[in-house]
């Protein structure tokens, strides 16, 4: 192995091709909304403006409030659904992952079948207002997202293979009782899973506009996701009503700045890519996949 | 995988040993087991399960004041809508065209990304391509159309503006001309989806014990035959498993990719219509949410049937490999 | 990894589970019969005004019918509006304001209302799901472009006649026999909202340049967009970084829908171009007439010729944007301001229009709609079949009809704090813009009697006195189907089949970018293999009937 110390540079080539590919659009963004509004007219999109201009983001900071309170919404929707979330798919993944579980296998299809077939969106939001009655509350953007059949697996498949059964054996010769087992033994031995899937589920629930818009009317729940797809969506959804209805869209006044909407989507990226690179070294440990059967 | 299995099947069958034959004592004997399942279990069962009546509504005419039970029965009608004309046999060749497609070069590409970055030698480098090239997987749909209108915008885009003009040539319509498009998207795919397929890959790349690549150097292998003989076999249940998946949805289309990524120019539609943006848009026509509810059903039985049957191949080559 | 796609609906594991899916309509039988018993179990669920509801419904009538004996005050009742509206920071207190007016002016309706926009991005998701799960409101926005008729089949609406009858008196008044036009099969079951019966079309130009090369605007006296083309080639000739002519379809949008066809539904209609007395009813597609490949040749050339932007049909374009960044000279087959003495060919200044852009801005008028059915149904408002107290809606209904200081609340806000008045026109108050006011909006054209709205400082104080001399002018014209409705059950799948074919190929022409010698018998073959013949004899069928039934 000594003699392949060094990387071969056509790999190196590659790689960094391959990392510019994927962060230039991000950047053609960022420079976008730094244009001034003129330039952009005159000389279109380019990776260097040719007037900067950060109108945007005072717009952006000047209507501070809703998307500072979108945002409180987004990260306190995110915390408490990662952690809940991580709890609960990991307890049936222990579940899963013991041979001695009686039915597991049909437990197991159980979690599969969901992921072959879903719910209808009606059928979906009747359970949610007529059921649980969770409109316009924080528990319709938490709930949704919680347990997801993909996930359960790749954790079960972690506490199968990397962790040994005589572990979980030898303590309960000592006495431990599963829950013990479960918490003080499984959880600390599983932080890459655990790392995966909550960076999985941060992004789900960062990037979740849909069940904003299907559950909450009131704008104090919006979430930053839905607050950013509103504006992008208005200026679209605007147009064609201007066309139908035959009225100035104009006079509507919801379109809003080519570098105002780029703005808001880096404002939509930057927590991901900042709590990322944190969470980034779990991944490869953490991302085993093995067949639902286990 | 294989390994871990083994044990775990050695330790069952300690267990089992020690649990007694009546199945109310082994039911309470694991309740701890239970306890901790049950939250998920009840999820499920609320997120997936209870909204399953829907399928229901394929079959009805649904009517507000009458709601889901009372709506009269309409037997196959709002299946209808798909057989108008012929336009739904294109509809449905690109569906799983494009499927196939990604599938296959998002794998092939997957999996070399893999080998390559395991090659890496420099691991602070390795982490930083990983971390950018799975960057995109994070982004919303509607933040990718925007990228993408960055460079497709046919007065103001970059294309446009910074590279056919700058040389000469005049700028393109991209939202009008169709046979751009499976190009485009294809590049769109590959872009947000590659570097999550590599990262999965490497985690088992990782995972391979040393002592095979050892042994095989001792043997002479050279790192072709390394590749192929060792690291290849290692990935294949993985890259059936995730095969299978992809096909279980192979009738149903990514719509963000498809709907917003064109940004649903009606120009595209030959080259990049696919069932979802077809029921979408015979939604913004008809206004009638049935439609939608036939054509979900429609996908998800054709998706069943295709995992089921490829599953059971599956099984009869290499049974280790199925799905379940 | 937990995604719910929009729009798509899921399906069973017939084969695997069914215990389980039994199961799961166990649990759900109580949820659905919510839905079927919308009305009773609503009664239920909500507290306290739905007990009141049967007493409060009877109380209603009481006091209208006997009026001056309606002593006995109606029981509260809270009437839930639902439109479409931007995000307003002060709906609150708008609200509050619009409560205190009705219990000081009205106390004997004894009512509140409730404002509940929806934003307009999500507004047909959420209106559908809400109907859908029987919620309890009362009023809603909603247009034929915007799911009526499939609200009205699928009864998401109540039958409003009787109810207009009854505490509609001011309805009727303004409206008469426009009302007429949200009928489906016979009965009403949307109040149109007083507004322009119909709008100019025709071109909008930069002053500057229009100064600047002396361009002489008589020519366009003819109607006809072709006369339009030396003052392109003047342009694109001088001025090479200026697109002469951008627009969203060219004249195959508006202008050629309104001039040249009575539409009746898709690409199906009347063609009014067709001398023939015997042809004035005969149904006929579009795309077949010798006008649209007329005016689909000339924007074809138009495009070759580079007149016209490429991006025209490009989603999200706005070309205004490119006139006010002075990249762009002519906006072509846009509506246009109504003015005073509006007629074809004569040009008069743009004033909101060249408020906003902040530059002079000249329009033509190339074409005035006539009074077509469709329009009567552009904008309604409906009662939901799950109000509680259909009766309290309509009478609110009603005040919008005749109360300006109601309307006034709902468009403009609170005076004083959302605008102020200057020379009896809406401005803003001192300090203030449009984004910091906290309420902000143009929804005149979604509510009540637009005509007894106020003005905005910059748009002609005549504005309405124009729009009641522009829609004499439309009435005056009245198209020969006027009342007649399309049913569309019978052809419902053709017309999805239809609607797909046309997005593929409408942009293209309409963007001049296609061939319509090449590529427009391409597209009326598709049309046809699409059903478009079945749809062409189903309408004639319905207009032979409704002939023989009006006596036309």
């Amino acid at each position: 192995m000594l003699e392949h110390n060094r990387t071969n540079p056509v790999i190196t080539i590659v790689f960094i091709l391959g990392s510019l590919a994927c962060l230039i659009p991000f950047w053609l963004i960022l420079m976008v909304s730094l244009s001034g509004q003129n330039a952009l007219a005159k000389y279109g999109y380019s990776f260097w403006p040719r007037e900067f201009d950060l109108v945007a983001y005072r717009f952006l900071i000047h209507d501070a409030e809703p998307i500072l309170r979108s945002f409180g919404v987004s990260i306190l929707v995110t915390v408490i659904g990662t952690a809940v979330s991580l709890l609960v798919t990991s307890a049936l993944a222990f579940s899963l992952s013991r041979q001695d579980f009686p039915y597991r296998g049909a437990v197991s299809l159980f979690v599969l079948i969901t992921m072959l077939f879903g719910g209808g969106l009606l059928p979906w939001y009747l359970v949610y207002t007529k059921f649980l009655h969770l409109q316009n509350t924080l528990f319709a953007l938490i709930v949704p997202g919680l347990l997801g059949a993909f996930n359960v697996f790749i954790i079960r498949t972690y506490f199968t293979t990397s962790i040994p059964p005589s572990l979980i054996d030898s303590a309960q010769i000592d006495g431990a009782s599963e829950y013990r087992t479960y918490f003080n033994i499984i959880i600390p031995l599983s932080l890459p899973v655990l790392a995966t899937i909550g960076l999985f589920t941060i992004v789900g629930y960062w990037n979740d506009w849909f069940t904003s818009l299907v559950f909450i009317n009131t704008d104090k729940l919006y979430n930053l996701q839905y607050f950013l797809y509103n504006t992008l969506m208005n200026a679209q959804y605007l147009q064609s009503v201007a066309d139908k209805a035959h009225i100035d869209a104009a006079s509507l006044q919801v379109q809003p700045l080519e570098e105002l909407r780029m703005a808001m989507a880096i404002i939509a990226v930057l927590p991901v890519a900042l709590v990322f690179p944190f969470l980034q070294k779990y991944f490869v440990k953490g991302l085993t996949i093995g067949a639902v059967k286990g | 995988m294989e390994i871990g299995k083994q044990r775990a099947t050695a330790a069952a069958g300690e267990w089992g040993s020690r649990t007694g034959r009546n199945p109310l004592r082994k039911l309470w004997k694991y309740r701890a087991l239970w306890i901790l399942a049950l939250p998920g279990i009840l999820l499920l069962l609320v997120n997936n399960y209870l909204p399953m009546f829907g399928v229901f509504l394929a079959f009805k005419d649904f009517n507000f004041s009458r709601g889901i039970w009372g709506s009269a029965w309409n037997g196959l009608d709002n299946f209808k809508f798909m057989f108008t004309t012929n336009d739904i046999w294109y509809t449905i060749a690109h569906t799983i065209g494009y499927n196939l497609a990604f599938l296959v070069i998002n794998t092939v590409l997957s999996v070399l990304v893999a080998l390559l970055l395991n090659e890496v030698k420099n691991r602070a480098m390795s982490k930083f391509y990983q971390s950018t090239m799975l960057l995109p997987h994070f982004i919303s749909m509607v933040v990718v159309a925007y990228l993408a209108f960055g460079f497709f915008n046919p007065e103001l885009g970059f294309i446009n503006k910074s590279i056919l003009e700058p040389m000469g040539r005049e700028g393109v319509s991209w939202y009008m001309e169709p046979q751009y498009w499976p190009y485009i998207l294809t590049v769109v795919n590959i872009w947000k989806s590659v570097g999550f397929g590599s990262i999965i890959y490497l985690a088992t790349i990782v995972g391979i014990d040393k002592e095979y690549y050892e042994a095989a150097m001792l043997d002479g292998a050279g790192k072709w035959k390394q590749m192929t003989k060792i690291t290849l076999p290692f990935l294949i249940p993985v890259i059936i498993i995730l095969t299978l998946l992809a096909i279980g949805r192979i009738f149903s289309a990514d719509f963000g990719l498809f709907y917003q990524v064109t940004m649903n120019s009606g120009m595209l539609k030959s080259t990049t219509e696919v069932i979802d943006t077809y029921v979408y848009s015979a939604l913004l026509v008809s206004g009638d949410t049935n439609l939608a509810s036939a054509a979900g059903l429609l996908q998800s039985v054709v998706g069943f049937i295709l995992v089921v049957s490829v599953n059971m191949v599956v099984k009869r080559v290499s049974n280790d490999n199925s799905l379940f | 990894m937990h995604s719910i796609r929009k729009g798509s609906m899921l399906a069973s594991s017939l084969l695997l589970s069914f215990a389980l899916l039994a199961a799961g309509c166990g649990n759900n039988g109580n949820n659905g019969s919510t839905g079927e018993n919308a009305g009773q179990t609503n009664n239920q669920d909500a507290n306290q005004p739905a007990n009141d509801q049967a007493a409060g419904n009877n109380q209603a009538a009481n006091a209208n019918s006997g009026n001056a004996g309606a002593e006995k005050p109606l029981d509260p009742y809270e009437v839930v509006m639902i439109y479409p509206d931007g995000k307003q920071n002060d709906l609150a207190a708008v609200q509050t304001a619009m409560n205190d007016y009705l219990q000081k002016t009205y106390p004997q309706m004894n009512m509140t209302v409730k404002l509940n926009p929806i934003d307009w991005g999500a507004y047909t998701d959420k209106l559908n799901l809400m109907m859908s799960s029987g919620e309890k409101f009362d009023l809603l926005w909603t247009a034929n472009w915007m799911n009526f008729e499939t609200q009205v089949n699928k009864g998401a609406l109540l039958p409003l006649d009787e109810l207009v009858d009854q505490y509609g008196p001011d309805i009727k008044s303004v409206e008469g026999d426009l009302l007429d036009g949200a009928k489906r099969k016979g009965k009403l079951y949307g109040i149109h909202v007083h507004q322009e019966l119909g709008n100019p079309q025709g071109i909008a130009l930069r002053k500057d340049l229009v100064d600047k090369y002396h361009i002489d605007l008589a020519p366009l006296a003819s109607g006809e967009f072709k006369d339009l083309e030396p003052i392109l080639k003047t342009i694109k000739e001088n001025e090479p970084s200026v697109t002469p002519a951008v627009g969203p379809a060219f004249p195959l949008g508006a202008y050629f829908g309104s001039g040249s066809m009575e539409s009746i539904i898709g690409p199906v209609g009347l063609d009014q171009r067709d001398t023939n007395a015997d042809n004035t009813y005969k149904v006929v597609d579009m795309y077949e007439t010798p006008r649209y490949m007329e005016l689909a040749k000339l924007t074809h050339d138009w495009y070759k010729a580079g007149y016209i932007n490429k991006d025209a049909t490009t989603p999200g374009v706005d070309i205004w944007k490119k006139i006010q960044a002075k990249t762009a000279f002519a906006a072509i087959g846009t509506d246009l301001e109504i003015v005073k003495d509006m007629a074809i060919g004569k040009p008069s200044h743009m004033d909101g229009k060249s408020a906003q852009l902040g530059m002079d801005i000249i329009q033509v008028p190339m074409n005035i709609d006539r009074l077509h059915t469709s329009k009567l149904s552009a904008t309604l408002q409906a009662i939901s079949q799950t109000s509680k107290d259909p009766a309290r809606a309509m009478m609110l209904l009603d005040l919008f009809y005749k109360d300006a200081k109601l309307l006034t609340l709902f468009n403009y806000g609170v005076e004083g704090t959302h605008y102020a008045l200057n020379n009896g026109q809406i401005d803003l108050p001192q300090g203030k813009t449009k984004d910091n006011v906290g309420f902000y909006h143009d929804n005149q054209w979604q509510l009540g009697n637009q005509m007894l709205n106020f003005t905005r400082l910059g748009e002609d104080p005549n504005k309405y006195q124009n729009y009641e001399q522009f829609n004499e002018m439309v009435k005056s014209q009245s198209s020969p189907i006027i009342g007649f409705v399309f049913d569309s059950e019978p052809v419902k799948n053709e017309l999805i089949a239809v609607g797909k074919v046309q997005s593929t190929y409408d942009p293209g022409l309409q963007s001049g970018q296609l061939d319509p010698e090449k590529d427009l018998p391409k597209m009326i073959d598709k049309l046809k293999a699409a059903g478009l013949d079945k749809i062409i004899s189903e309408a004639q069928k319905q207009i032979d009937e409704w002939r023989a039934a009006n006596g036309k």
